[in-house]
């Protein structure tokens, strides 16, 4: 089992669009994630890995990459007081029905709540038209905004925790867009990002 | 604190405070605070230190670690980033320091280590296992000291290789101020690692500080597959690596020369202890690629 760290002040400074005020949470840092020489990061290259390559023969890799994340969630992070807790996963830049549509971060916490049958996930969040690709413009939690809308039939009875899910926190402007998106419809609600990773750029 | 767990998430500013809290106790050693973190494994820093304790450096220390012109990051016992190499050590380290590519600590890592006052012939060999080790994909390790140590970085650098630097200093001071630059290089641009506290550091004499150089030298050696003395003296700290580096069962490399030199006795000693004789790079990547 291993220990999650918070980005503190020690480490906000990597992470231009988060504030003092937000809890995130990490398991495992990189300094980049282009660096060829280490499984490390074919870790999470793999748990990233398009969809365009299902079924390839690289493909397994993503399978095995999303159970070695969802043991190290379910390892790191017992016993949650689950009925208190929503996962919400951040949405992928796909909409749902499109060929690219990846559900990683939804398998993530569907493996976790299997194993925590109390944990509750909710996809809260979706995007309305595929957002554009990050390697052409990086977008700042107010560009996405128009991306991102949320299933007001899932707003319903709130917890005191939200926990935002998503692979790696790189700027923090996705964690912040839904963050953002998630207080209006859970004001009295405790909104936390939990990680993977953290990565540097 | 949203408990993920019965374990609380590492505050990593909250955890050097505290590090640096234990160490400003005159009483507490590496061994000290081995034995604390042995009997409680699950613990951190911060749960032995008061407020008070706290309080009393806490404003002095962020000064060290915002300070400096590279940031600062740490690597903490019980979390996914650690090295559990570390844990071959004889005595255990909770906390480290870093600044640069962590990524280079899952790669395989020679440490080639020496005296500060080299031979022409010493400074060749280190630049030759070096530039090789680089070409070879290895990762090379030293200390950051004048001589061998400085050589073996400067030329994996030439070569286009990955070089960690761990110091016997804290981050933010460099020994010898030549190698200002090329400490600066390596922590913007491939990884710097320390486990000397700040704060006991900036309160003690240059003479008790020395002492810090051997602790580096023990983990050094356990953050390697290996050690290459290219050429030390009867008192070198190299000596102190050599040792670890037996204990932590990994390999230990001897250049052939030093043993011609008779006014020495460690290579015999340490060829008896299971330290292997190497006269050439060949051999050396040899004995690297057994298991």
């Amino acid at each position: 089992m291993y220990r999650l760290q918070k980005i503190d002040e020690l480490l906000l400074s990597s992470h231009q669009y988060l504030t003092p005020e937000d809890e995130c949470f990490f398991f495992r840092s990189y300094t980049r994630l282009d660096l060829g020489f280490t499984k490390e990061n074919s870790f999470i290259m793999n748990f990233k890995k398009k969809m365009e390559r299902k079924g390839k023969n690289d493909w397994k890799y993503k399978a095995q990459a999303i159970l070695e994340a969802s043991d190290l969630f379910i390892q790191g992070t017992p016993p949650i007081n689950a009925p208190d807790v929503i996962f919400v996963p951040i949405p992928p830049s796909r909409m749902k029905g499109d060929p690219l549509y990846d559900d990683r971060n939804v398998q993530l916490i569907s493996n976790l709540c299997n194993a925590k049958p109390n944990g509750e996930l909710r996809e809260i969040i979706y995007v309305n038209q595929n957002m554009p690709p990050t390697h052409e413009h990086k977008m700042s939690p107010d560009e996405m905004l128009p991306y991102l809308e949320v299933d007001e039939a899932l707003c319903r009875d709130p917890k005191p925790n939200i926990v935002v899910v998503d692979d790696v926190i790189t700027e923090g402007a996705h964690f912040k867009a839904c963050q953002g998106l998630l207080r209006q419809w859970f004001p009295n609600s405790r909104i936390t990002g939990l990680f993977i990773a953290r990565t540097l750029h | 604190m949203l408990q993920f767990g019965n374990t609380t998430p590492v505050q990593p500013l909250k955890e050097i405070v505290a590090y640096e809290a234990l160490w400003a106790n005159k009483k507490t050693t590496w061994k000290s605070l081995s034995d604390l973190f042995a009997q409680h494994p699950d613990s951190l820093p911060s749960d032995f230190v008061s407020g008070d304790q706290v309080n009393a450096i806490e404003d002095e220390v962020k000064k060290f670690v915002f300070g400096m012109n590279f940031r600062t990051s740490l690597l903490i016992s019980g979390t996914f980033d650690f090295p559990t190499q570390l844990n071959d050590a004889k005595e255990r380290i909770v906390l480290l320091y870093y600044t640069g590519i962590l990524e280079y600590l899952k790669t395989r890592c020679v440490a080639i280590v020496g005296t500060r006052t080299p031979s022409p012939e010493g400074l060749a060999v280190a630049k030759e296992v070096a530039t090789k080790l680089a070409q070879d994909d290895f990762t090379v390790v030293s200390g950051l000291a004048s001589g061998i140590d400085t050589q073996a970085h400067q030329s994996t650098i030439a070569a286009g290789g990955r070089t960690i630097a761990v110091l016997g200093t804290p981050l933010n001071k460099v020994y010898p101020k030549e190698n200002d630059e090329l400490q600066n290089k390596i922590a913007n641009e491939h990884l710097l690692i320390s486990q000397v506290p700040f704060y006991r550091y900036s309160k003690q004499d240059y003479r008790i500080n020395k002492n810090f150089f051997l602790e580096r030298n023990k983990t050094m050696s356990a953050l390697t597959e290996a050690t290459l003395i290219v050429e030390a003296g009867e008192t070198s700290g190299s000596l102190t690596q050599a040792a670890a580096a037996l204990f932590q069962k990994r390999k230990l490399f001897i250049w052939d020369t030093c043993f011609k030199n008779k006014k020495i006795s460690w290579p015999q000693h340490f060829a008896e202890k299971g330290a292997i004789r190497v006269s050439g790079y060949e051999e050396l990547k040899e004995h690297l690629n057994r298991e």
